[in-house]
């Protein structure tokens, strides 16, 4: 994926794709750089592992941003409809670039439009670790059993800005936001309650360090695509006419 | 239900365009009778669109299939179309063999993202990684009054985005053979199919759209144009229901010694362009018929073709499409802009004039 990333020949998509087109079969994963238009895709792998009798779940990721997208309605709809084993996530930051929620969006909360589509709606408000893997079993052992779809909405933060550079000038509450970070505040409570030791954290942090390093040397010394072989990968067959 | 599908189960090569023998069905009935065979091979093809089982396809491309394969297999879709054509793409990723249909080309206005920026360009970004080998089959064409929303052809404009291959059939034997070819295919095939072309009572046909059809499983291989009519003085190179229309030109001015010859594309992407060239090199005027607007379209694309490879080649040159005007829906006007055998005729005969 980091190979992918820096546009190399050794990335997923042999520097085809890149950061917003990631595909990786082996882990069924697929991503789009269309706002709302990745959960389509995502009805058709639910619908593949139902004919599959898969245990398989599709898990279909976006942003309250796209919660106003007609092919976000069309795709919780249809899944309601076929009962296909799918759990929609969105992902509320607050923020859909410069533009705060409370200008593009109706409802107070995105789980309330479940109802609409007659599958349960589920918000998790503090952002927890233990609340969303708890939202998410809930949701995907109803799939697994064929109950059908579920949309849970994570009211979550944004910790950056949404590219590099954008330097957030229409965000106030900037000052406040590290504090609200899931990660440390579930690894303070992991050595509060004795679940993990000092040691062991320190451990579980340098070698997802080293992880992230090696990935990033593999990339940088990958070999970048060759320009002559641009026509590639358009068709199965080989080259394109 | 099977616990696990291969990615293709067609390992068995089909006979390649087979004598057409005696059996005449519509374009339609084939159409059908290609889906059908293929579903009893393999499970994983399914049939998914807007009314396509129990009204058997709004222009009978699905007819039959949803009494004998089923409501899993053939399955009627809510009026969502970026939904189900995604969920086709989603399937078809996880190595199912969709057909999806599209109730009119005129459509995809409300689900282009799902086509062009997913079902044709998922292969390439995966690095061929991951395959779509899906069918997005639609209704094209006008000619019956159903105004400027419901007539357009607009399969240059598929053929304009790279990632997806353009079939557009004129006939029952190439419609079941093609229609074969683009479900093995493991690329995106937009099969495109002109209402004029599928035989049915309702709809004004030409009686070329029943014709010879084989009973067994064969392919017509996507990418290869057909000759129509052999000719000498002039080449029209076309598509579709405009085939019908030229070769009925051709034959009336036979009589008259003007010799036409006929090139039936059969499909935009992959371009034939070899038989382009084989042709107008022969015959040094070029005639291209097209049902797609004029400019920026595959009628531009084939004079190209032949002007790239040579410029010498071509001594007249013209084109017979629709101009550049939404489809009006009074028959006067809709027809003024249709390309007629009577639009056709007055080009040949201009072309042979000098």
């Amino acid at each position: 994926m980091t190979a992918e990333i820096f546009g190399r020949e050794t990335g997923l998509g042999h520097g085809r794709g890149g950061h917003m087109h990631l595909f990786d079969p082996s882990t069924h994963f697929s991503c789009s750089g269309i706002i709302a238009e990745g959960f389509p895709p995502a009805l058709g792998q639910a619908f593949a592992f139902q004919r599959q009798d898969s245990a398989r779940v599709a898990v279909a990721v976006t942003g309250e941003g796209a919660a106003n997208q007609g092919a976000f309605h069309e795709s919780l709809n249809l899944a309601a409809l076929w009962q296909l084993p799918v759990v929609f996530v969105v992902e509320d930051n607050d923020w859909g670039i410069s533009v705060p929620r409370s200008a593009s969006t109706s409802v107070a909360s995105n789980a309330d439009r479940a109802a609409a589509y007659g599958m349960p709606g589920v918000r998790v408000e503090d952002n927890s670790v233990e609340a969303v893997h708890a939202a998410a079993g809930e949701a995907i052992a109803r799939a697994r059993s064929g109950g059908g779809p579920t949309l849970i909405e994570v009211h979550t933060l944004r910790l950056w800005g949404h590219f590099e550079g954008d330097a957030e000038g229409y965000r106030p509450d900037l000052a406040s936001v590290p504090e609200r970070d899931p990660i440390p505040i579930y690894r303070d409570r992991l050595l509060e309650t004795g679940a993990l030791n000092d040691a062991q954290y320190q451990e579980m942090q340098k070698s997802a360090a080293e992880r992230v390093e090696d990935a990033i040397d593999f990339a940088k010394g990958s070999p970048t695509p060759d320009p002559l072989d641009h026509l590639s990968y358009v068709f199965s067959e080989g080259v394109n006419s | 239900m099977t616990a696990t599908l291969p990615a293709n189960k067609h390992s068995l090569a089909l006979v390649v365009e087979p004598d057409a023998g005696k059996r005449k069905l519509s374009t339609a009935k084939a159409m059908q009778e290609a889906i059908s065979q293929r579903m009893v091979r393999d499970e994983s093809v399914f049939v998914m669109g807007e009314d396509v089982g129990s009204y058997g396809g709004i222009f009978s491309s699905t007819t039959g299939l949803l009494d004998r394969f089923g409501p899993e297999r053939v399955r009627d879709t809510p009026i969502s179309e970026s939904a189900f054509i995604g969920l086709g793409i989603g399937a078809a990723v996880e190595g199912m063999r969709p057909i999806v249909e599209l109730m009119f080309a005129d459509f995809f206005g409300v689900c282009m993202d799902q086509i062009y920026n997913h079902m044709a360009k998922i292969h390439y970004e995966s690095g061929g990684n991951v395959r779509v080998p899906m069918v997005l089959m639609m209704a094209a064409g006008g000619g019956y009054g159903d105004g400027a929303q419901h007539s357009q052809c607009l399969w240059g404009t598929f053929a304009h985005l790279p990632g997806m291959k353009v079939v557009v059939p004129s006939n029952p034997y190439d419609a079941k053979g093609l229609m074969s070819a683009a479900i093995d295919c493991d690329d995106p095939v937009v099969f495109v199919f002109h209402k004029g072309v599928m035989g049915l009572g309702w709809m004004v046909k030409n009686d070329r759209s029943i014709g010879a059809v084989p009973e067994e499983e064969y392919v017509v291989p996507i990418g290869k144009a057909r000759v129509a009519r052999e000719g000498t003085d002039v080449t029209i190179v076309t598509l579709s229901l405009a085939v019908h229309h030229s070769l009925d030109v051709a034959e009336k001015l036979e009589s008259e010694g003007i010799s036409v010859e006929v090139i039936d594309l059969r499909s935009l992407v992959p371009l034939d362009r070899e038989a382009i060239v084989r042709s107008v090199s022969k015959t040094g005027r070029l005639v291209v018929v097209d049902e797609d607007y004029q400019s920026f379209g595959l009628s531009g694309e084939v004079i190209a073709v032949v002007a790239e490879h040579d410029p010498s080649l071509l001594k007249r040159v013209s084109r017979v499409c629709v101009p550049d005007v939404p489809i009006p829906y009074a028959r006067e006007l809709e027809y003024a802009v249709l390309p007629t055998p009577g639009r056709i005729e007055a080009a040949v005969r201009n072309a042979v004039a000098t």
